[in-house]
C-alpha cells in the first residue's frame, strides 16, 4: 500500500466519525495550549512590563507598596496609595534632577482611566499624535487608540468623567471633555486612557471651576454681609460643566496650589549622578515620599509571577498527562472496535505493516493537528498578551 | 499535503502579526520633527526683545500677539497654542501677566518665569474695577499683583538675566556667546535705568495721573506718586472723565502731568492741557512697537518726561 493510499484512507476514517476525531484534537490541542500559553503570557508580560517599566527612570510617589505605586503610573490602576501633594512635585522639580512628570490618574471615564500629566509625558513614551493634535486649554483631552476606535471617538467629540460615587451628590462632578487628538497606537495601557493637563483632573476633582459672574443679574438676589463686602453666591450660581472659549476665563482656581493632589511624579535624571542624588534624598524616613525605581518593583511582581508560574505548570503537567491517557485509551478502544475492518484491509492484501502504518496515520494527524491548534493559540496569545495584561491589571 | 500547508500558514501568520508589533513603535514622535532653528516662545515683547538679543541668530523667537493687542490680556488661539508646545523654550513674565498661561497647556518642563528671583516684591493690586479697553472686547479686572515689572529697569535687568540663564541652561553650546551679549544689553539697560532715575529725581513728591494702573513698578522703583485711571489714549472724553480728573486735582497736591500709555488723540491732548496738565507718553512697551525696540522706546520715554519736565518746570516759573 502506497503512502498517499495510507494518507487518504485514515483522512477517511478520520473524517467518518468526525464528533470523536474533533474531540480529541480538541482535547489534546487544550492540552499542549494551556502550559505554552501561560509560560508564553507570564514571558511576554514579564517583558511588556519590564519595558513599559525601564522606560520609566524614577518614580517619586506616597510612601507604601512601591507594586502599587508602579502599577498606578504605568499602567492607571485605581489608587490605593494616599494622595502626594504638589508641593512634593515642586520641591523635586526645584531640585532640577532631570525631568519631571506630574501623574494624577484618580478619575475616569468608564472604564478608562483620566490621566492629568504634562505634555512631556508624551514625549517620555514618545506617543505620537495620530489624528488631530495634543490638548491647548483646560478641558481638553487626548484619547488613545483602543477608546477612540472601541467607542468611535475622533477631534472634535468630547467624553465625560464619570462621577466616583453616584450617591455623593457633593463629590467629584463629572465634566464634559473636548477631545483634540487620537494618540497612534502602542499597544501599552496608553492605548486606552484619557490624557489631560494636570489643571483639568483638579477641575473634576472640584478644586478648581467655572460659575457665572457673581455680579450677574440672575443672582443679583444674593445676600452681601453688613458691610457689604462679600457677596454669598447662592445655588442659583450656574456652574459649568464644560469647559468652553467663552467660559474658559471664568475658571478658577482655589486654595493653595501646594496642597492640590497627584498620583506620583515620573523622573527622569539627566545622568547618573543626578539619579543617584535623587535616590539618595527619599532615603530619608523622615520625607513622607518613597523613590523607586520601577524595574524593581516589576523585577518583584514578575518573580510572584513566576511562582505562580511553577505552580500553575505542575497543575497542568498533571492535567494533561491525565488527558493523554485518556486520549491514548480512546484510541486503543477506536482501534479495537475496528478491528473487523482492520481484518479486511488484510484479506485484501494489506501487510501488517501497512495497518499498523494506516492506525499510526490517524495519530498523527490528530496529533498534528491539535498541535497546530495548539501553537496557533500561543502564538495569539504572545501577540494579544500585552493587552490582556492591561486589562487584567486595570 | 494539508499537513505541510499549516505550517508554512502558522508561520506566515506570526510573521504579519510580529512585524505590524514593530511597524508601530516604530512610528517618530510628531512633536520632534526637525527644525531648522531652536524655538524661544516669551509672553510679551520685553522678553521677546531680550531673548532676541541674548540669542542672536541661533534661535527663532515666537511672540506671536498682535501689536495693537496688550499681551497682558492675549488669548492665544489653539493654533497658536500648538505652535508654543513646539517651543524648545517658554519665557514668561510671572506676577500673573498673561492669565491665558494658566488656562492653556503649555510645555511646564520647558518654561521659565523669569521674575521668580524678585516675586517676594510684587506689588499686590486692590480690589480692581471690570472694564474694556474696546467696544466689543472682552472686559478685565486688574487684580492679584501688578505685571508690568520691566518698568523698573532694574527689575528688567534680572529677568534679562533670568533669560539668558534659561537659554545657557537650555543651549549650553551658545553659553560664551550668550553672555557676552548680557553683559551689553545690561551695560545699555543699566545705562537707561540711570537716566530714568535722573530725569524722574524732579518729579519725586509730586503725584502723577496716569491713563491706566500699568505703572506700579516704575513709579516704586523711581520714588514717585501716581493716581491710575483706566482710560484709553483713543478714547473719547467726556464730562465724567474730566469730572474725575477734577476731583483729582482737588484732593491731590499740585498735579500736573497727565501720563499716556500711547500716544493720545489730538482732541485728547487738548483736553487734559485745559484741565492743566501737561501730557506724556511713557510707554510700557508689553506689545511690540511699531517702530524701534525696547531700549529705543524706554530712550523715547525718558525724552518725553525730560521734555514734559522743562515745560512743567518753565510753566512754574512763568516762562512762556
Amino acid at each position: 500500500m502506497r503512502i498517499t493510499g495510507i494518507a487518504y484512507l485514515s483522512w477517511k476514517a478520520l473524517r467518518h466519525r468526525p464528533f470523536r476525531s474533533l474531540l480529541l484534537i480538541g482535547t489534546i490541542a487544550l492540552t499542549l495550549y494551556f502550559p505554552r500559553a501561560l509560560q508564553e503570557f507570564i514571558s511576554r508580560s514579564e517583558e511588556v512590563l519590564s519595558a513599559r517599566a525601564r522606560s520609566t527612570p524614577l518614580l517619586m510617589g506616597p510612601r507604601g507598596s512601591s507594586i502599587d505605586l508602579t502599577l498606578n503610573a504605568l499602567y492607571f490602576t485605581p489608587q490605593e496609595l494616599p494622595p502626594l501633594d504638589y508641593s512634593s512635585y515642586e520641591t523635586l522639580a526645584r531640585k532640577d534632577l532631570g525631568n519631571t512628570i506630574p501623574i494624577h490618574s484618580r478619575f475616569r471615564s468608564g472604564n478608562s482611566p483620566i490621566v492629568g500629566t504634562s505634555l512631556e509625558y508624551f514625549k517620555l513614551r514618545a506617543l505620537s499624535i495620530n489624528a488631530g493634535r495634543l490638548m491647548t486649554r483646560l478641558g481638553d483631552c487626548v484619547i488613545g487608540a483602543r477608546l477612540a476606535e472601541s467607542k468611535g471617538l475622533k477631534p472634535g467629540d468630547t467624553i465625560t468623567s464619570s462621577p466616583e460615587n453616584i450617591f455623593d451628590l457633593a463629590g467629584v462632578y463629572p465634566l464634559r471633555m473636548r477631545i483634540t487628538g487620537i494618540l497612534s497606537p502602542n499597544r501599552t495601557p496608553d492605548d486606552h486612557a484619557i490624557f489631560v493637563d494636570l489643571k483639568t483632573t483638579w477641575i473634576i476633582e472640584g478644586l478648581a471651576h467655572g460659575h457665572q459672574k457673581l455680579s450677574q443679574a440672575e443672582i443679583m438676589g444674593s445676600s452681601r454681609n453688613s458691610a457689604g463686602r462679600i457677596l454669598r453666591a447662592n445655588a442659583s450660581v450656574v456652574e459649568f460643566n464644560e469647559v468652553t472659549e467663552a467660559n474658559l476665563g471664568d475658571f478658577h482656581f482655589h486654595g493653595d496650589y501646594g496642597n492640590y493632589p497627584l498620583s506620583s511624579v515620573i523622573l527622569d535624571p539627566s545622568d547618573k549622578k543626578h539619579r543617584a542624588l535623587a535616590l539618595a534624598f527619599y532615603q530619608d524616613p523622615a520625607i513622607p515620599q518613597q523613590i523607586v525605581i520601577p524595574a524593581t518593583a516589576v523585577e518583584h511582581l514578575a518573580n510572584t509571577l513566576f511562582a505562580t508560574q511553577r505552580l500553575a505548570l505542575v497543575a497542568f503537567s498533571l492535567l494533561g498527562i491525565a488527558a493523554l491517557a485518556l486520549a491514548l485509551m480512546v484510541f486503543l478502544l477506536s482501534f479495537r472496535l475496528r478491528e473487523r475492518e482492520m481484518r479486511t484491509y488484510g484479506k485484501i492484501g494489506a501487510t501488517r505493516l501497512a495497518i499498523l502504518c494506516l492506525q499510526g496515520a490517524e495519530v498523527t494527524i490528530i496529533a498534528v493537528a491539535a498541535t497546530i491548534i495548539a501553537q496557533i493559540g500561543v502564538t495569539l496569545t504572545r501577540v494579544a498578551a500585552p493587552d490582556l495584561l492591561t486589562r487584567l491589571i486595570s | 499535503m494539508k499537513s505541510t500547508s499549516s505550517p508554512a500558514l502558522l508561520i506566515l501568520v506570526t510573521a504579519t502579526l510580529v512585524s505590524s508589533c514593530h511597524h508601530s513603535n516604530k512610528k517618530e514622535n510628531l512633536s520632534l520633527s526637525e527644525r531648522s532653528k531652536p524655538i524661544i516662545a516669551t509672553v510679551n515683547y520685553p522678553l521677546a526683545y531680550f531673548a532676541k538679543r541674548l540669542s542672536g541668530e541661533f534661535a527663532d523667537i515666537l511672540f506671536e500677539t498682535p501689536p495693537n493687542v496688550d499681551p497682558a490680556y492675549w488669548n492665544p488661539t489653539d493654533a497658536q497654542v500648538s505652535a508654543i508646545q513646539e517651543a524648545d523654550l517658554v519665557l514668561l513674565n510671572g506676577a500673573n501677566y498673561a492669565k491665558w498661561t494658566s488656562s492653556r497647556t503649555i510645555p511646564y518642563e520647558a518654561t521659565v518665569v523669569t521674575s521668580s528671583s524678585f516675586e517676594d516684591t510684587f506689588i499686590e493690586l486692590e480690589e480692581g474695577t471690570s472694564h474694556t479697553h474696546k467696544s466689543g472686547s472682552t472686559s478685565h479686572t486688574h487684580e492679584g499683583f501688578a505685571s508690568t515689572t520691566w518698568l523698573d529697569l532694574e527689575l528688567a535687568c534680572k529677568q534679562a538675566s533670568s533669560t539668558a540663564d534659561a537659554l545657557c541652561e537650555q543651549f549650553p553650546e551658545h553659553a560664551e556667546s550668550i553672555s557676552g551679549k548680557l553683559k551689553i544689553l545690561l551695560e545699555e539697560m543699566r545705562d537707561l535705568d540711570r537716566k530714568m532715575k535722573s530725569v524722574t529725581a524732579s518729579l519725586q513728591g509730586t503725584t502723577l495721573v496716569v491713563s491706566h494702573p500699568v505703572y506700579q513698578y516704575w513709579t516704586r522703583a523711581y520714588g514717585l506718586s501716581a493716581h491710575a485711571l483706566h482710560w484709553e489714549p483713543m478714547q473719547k472724553l467726556g464730562t465724567p472723565e474730566l469730572g474725575e480728573l477734577a476731583a483729582i486735582q482737588g484732593e491731590k497736591p499740585p498735579v500736573k502731568y497727565f501720563i499716556w500709555e500711547g500716544p493720545p488723540t489730538e482732541e485728547n491732548i487738548n483736553k487734559i492741557r485745559m484741565a492743566g496738565f501737561i501730557n506724556i507718553v511713557v510707554n510700557p512697551c508689553g506689545a511690540r512697537p511699531a517702530k524701534g525696540d525696547f531700549l529705543s522706546v524706554m530712550q523715547e520715554n525718558i525724552a518725553s518726561l525730560s521734555e514734559a519736565i522743562t515745560a512743567g518746570t518753565s510753566s512754574n516759573t512763568g516762562a512762556p
